[in-house]
């Protein structure tokens, strides 16, 4: 609490716009402190609503992130089946057209059809004539075909 | 206070000090070494066609505590997964086990009927399980694997570490009922895919082999048979095959578990060997191929007396016709001019005491006798194919040794490898080395040929080509000493074409009825070589216009001798082995009724 205290040789009162100047300044003064105040307050306010828009926003994104992650994690684990699905049916065919194409498959299924086998087999002669040379095309194609696929297929399907 | 002080002593260990110690005991509990098995490398026959490849297969297998009732589960699932039933009964009994195999690699319509039953406590796994799409082609050179995919026979089992790649393994935390804990994968090592191997054999020739060797084996009635097809230039083996004549009077390929015989067993020669006697005394230049000896039709060495198989008087015959009649006085005789050391020699050059340069297990070395052990008699049974024992192999090897000018060719079954990344690696061809000069060669060659136009093999002539080779027929030897007189090794051996050597062959039929090389193994030799020239496009002989082939000269003779030079097949074959079934069926009858007092059955041909 402040007093105030007159000058001497002054009465009390006689100067009242002296006084006014005095409590006005004294006012501004602690006006000014009020300012202070509110404009801190208020940046304090913004920053709590920045941060909690920005933990809202970080949490949104680390579920979205998560989401993001999980549905590729779904995603990777529905290709590797499909893949692994894949490569046992590539196995299952390859088996296949080994079996259906192995020399006594062929015969079985010939035999099946009513073809007889020849009690002797007789070859023409063609003097002269040259054979061609051996046929560049292979009768199968698996080998040539798997030197590319291997190295794409895992060990353990 | 004690009670609450004692408490917080242990809590403090637990919490605090030993805190590692026990983390590390309960991970020790939950970690689990998962192992992962490499897919296991392909077998591919030279034109890449597959001859073993590993499939996955599906494996049923049971909880047997969730198993409800054994019994019946057993009763429905052993006609289909072809299990004994009380087996089957006894396995899902077992409520102390969590795991039990009911049918491992089943085809997939039998997982697939398992699967509809829809037992509690069954389930399915994949595995992977071997397959041999040809199924039981040239399976005694592929042997096989066991359930766990391990090489148990043949080439699987002597490139198992290659075929077998590396597998990998997966460490992961696992609950207390053996459930995979999630995200606690540790470490994961991926597997790595066995080595692929390529093969020399070719599917169509050796499946042409197989049964050609097969029908005459069983035309023969004959123990067994065995066959090589070699290529001539670069020692790749086409084909390999071992045939087993069974009771029923039906032969077959042998089976992944069975020998395969022209590796792993040795027999002796017998006048398949005179080649080396004579090819050695010529490169001597002891002799030359129209060198005439006179000769009766036995001779003494030391105090055995050795005969010629077809007794033919006092004659006077050249080199060439003593290998062209396969001569075991003749041969003896030349023989007597190398003499033991030399002959020792040249059998061991041509590599009859060393395994040959085929990798396989269980192959045979070649029995020589060391010359000090020749004694009296060794000079007598040594060149005419006796007291000696080689492979099918290694007689082969001394045929495409001569077919090849006098270098050896070292033959092979694997031309090369796909590692685990799809790279090829071409196996070398390996370099032989010389044994015969270039001209001796050439005249051992020229003198087979007529083993083949107007001597003991010209059932061995083949259409088209010029055929150089030699008839072998060796008295088996019996357990208790000495030789049997009626069970008999037949083999003809040879190559074609005889002027541009392609391919060898060798045939040997065990114990067949007609006995001799020229007239149980070179009918199937002809076939198959006819077969395999045809197949490889090499070019036929040339014709000399108004000169009769060879085919035409050894065709008359064989019929002037009434010779059956055709391997019956189809229904030819049916009816040979009918008709043989039935005359032993009349034999056995009359043996058990010689007053002959039982009526006689006869059966009226069917139309």
């Amino acid at each position: 609490m402040t007093a105030t205290v007159a000058p001497s040789g002054v009465v009390a009162g006689v100067r009242p716009e002296r006084s006014t100047r005095a409590l006005e300044e004294q006012g501004r003064a602690r006006l000014r402190v009020a300012d202070d105040l509110v404009a801190h307050r208020r940046r304090v306010r913004a920053l709590v609503a920045l941060g909690a828009v920005s933990a809202a926003l970080s949490l949104f994104l680390l579920v979205a992130f998560s989401v993001f992650v999980v549905n590729g994690q779904f995603t990777l684990e529905r290709l590797e089946r499909q893949r692994e699905e894949e490569q046992l049916r590539y196995e299952q065919l390859r088996l296949e057209v080994a079996t259906r194409s192995a020399p006594q498959t062929i015969v079985q299924r010939a035999r099946a059809m009513g073809l007889v086998e020849p009690t002797e087999v007789q070859f023409v002669e063609a003097p002269g004539a040259v054979p061609d040379d051996p046929a560049d095309d292979p009768t199968s194609h698996t080998l040539a075909s798997w030197d590319e696929v291997k190295d794409k297929l895992v060990a353990d399907p | 206070m004690i009670a609450f002080l004692a408490v917080s002593v242990r809590l403090v260990d637990l919490q605090a000090l030993s805190a590692a110690r026990y983390r590390e005991l309960g991970l020790e509990q939950r970690l689990r070494t998962v192992p992962i098995n490499a897919e296991r490398g392909s077998i591919f026959d030279r034109n890449g066609r597959d001859l073993a490849i590993s499939v996955q297969r599906e494996t049923i297998w049971a909880d047997p505590r969730l198993v409800v009732d054994p019994g019946a589960a057993a009763r429905a699932l052993a006609p289909i997964v072809g299990v004994d039933e009380a087996l089957l009964t006894e396995r899902l009994a077992r409520r102390d086990r969590e795991f039990v195999y009911v049918a491992r690699t089943v085809d997939d319509a039998i997982a697939q009927q398992v699967r509809a039953l829809d037992l509690p406590g069954v389930s399915f796994v994949y595995e992977s399980a071997r397959q041999y799409p040809g199924g039981a082609l040239a399976a005694a050179l592929l042997g096989e694997v066991g359930l766990e995919n391990a090489g148990l026979f043949g080439l699987e089992a002597l490139y198992d570490d290659e075929l077998a790649g590396k597998p990998g393994e997966l460490v992961v935390e696992r609950d207390r009922d053996g459930r995979t804990i999630p995200r606690t994968v540790r470490r994961e090592q991926q597997p790595e895919r066995g080595t692929d191997l390529v093969l020399t054999i070719d599917q169509a020739i050796q499946y042409r082999v197989e049964r050609t060797l097969a029908d005459q084996v069983t035309a023969e009635s004959a123990r067994g048979g065995m066959a090589v097809v070699i290529d001539v230039e670069s020692g790749d083996v086409l084909a390999m095959a071992t045939v087993v004549g069974d009771e029923t009077g039906i032969a077959r390929p042998a089976t992944a578990s069975e020998r395969n015989r022209p590796l792993t067993d040795t027999f002796e020669p017998g006048s398949t060997n005179k080649v080396i006697t004579v090819a050695s005394a010529l490169d001597e230049g002891l002799v030359g191929p129209h060198t005439e000896f006179d000769l009766d039709d036995w001779i003494t060495v030391g105090d055995k007396q050795f005969r010629e198989d077809h007794p033919h008087g006092r004659v006077r015959w050249s080199v060439s016709e003593i290998l062209a009649q396969s001569s075991n006085v003749g041969t003896i005789t030349i023989a007597q001019l190398l003499g033991k050391e030399r002959l020792d020699a040249a059998l061991r050059e041509f590599g009859l005491d060393d395994p040959t340069a085929i990798d396989f297990p269980g192959q045979a070395d070649g029995v020589l006798l060391d010359p000090d052990e020749y004694y009296g008699v060794g000079m007598g049974s040594v060149p005419i194919g006796y007291a000696l024992s080689v492979s099918a192999m290694q007689i082969l090897d001394v045929y495409t040794t001569i077919a090849n000018g006098g270098v050896t060719v070292p033959p092979r079954v694997v031309s090369g490898r796909i590692d685990a990344g799809g790279g090829r690696v071409t196996m070398p061809v390996e370099h032989g080395t010389r044994v015969l000069t270039e001209p001796t060669a050439q005249a051992v060659a020229t003198m087979l040929e007529r083993v083949v136009t107007d001597g003991t093999g010209t059932c061995a002539a083949v259409r088209g080509y010029n055929v150089a080779g030699k008839t072998g027929t060796s008295r088996k030897a019996r357990p208790e000493g000495g030789y049997a007189d009626d069970r008999h090794m037949a083999t003809f051996v040879g190559f074609a074409p005889a002027e541009a050597p392609r391919l060898a062959t060798i045939v040997v039929i065990d114990e067949p009825a007609q006995t001799y090389g020229g007239r149980a193994a070179a009918p199937a030799f002809a076939e198959i070589m006819q077969h395999a020239l045809r197949s490889e496009r090499v070019q036929p002989s040339a014709v000399v216009p108004g000169v009769p082939s060879q085919w035409d000269v050894a065709h008359a003779a064989a019929s002037a001798e009434r010779l059956s030079c055709a391997v019956p097949h189809g229904t030819a074959l049916t009816e040979l082995v009918e008709a043989r079934a039935a005359a032993a069926a009349a034999a056995a009858a009359a043996a058990e009724d010689p007053a002959g007092t039982l009526p006689t059955v006869t059966t009226e041909p069917a139309g």
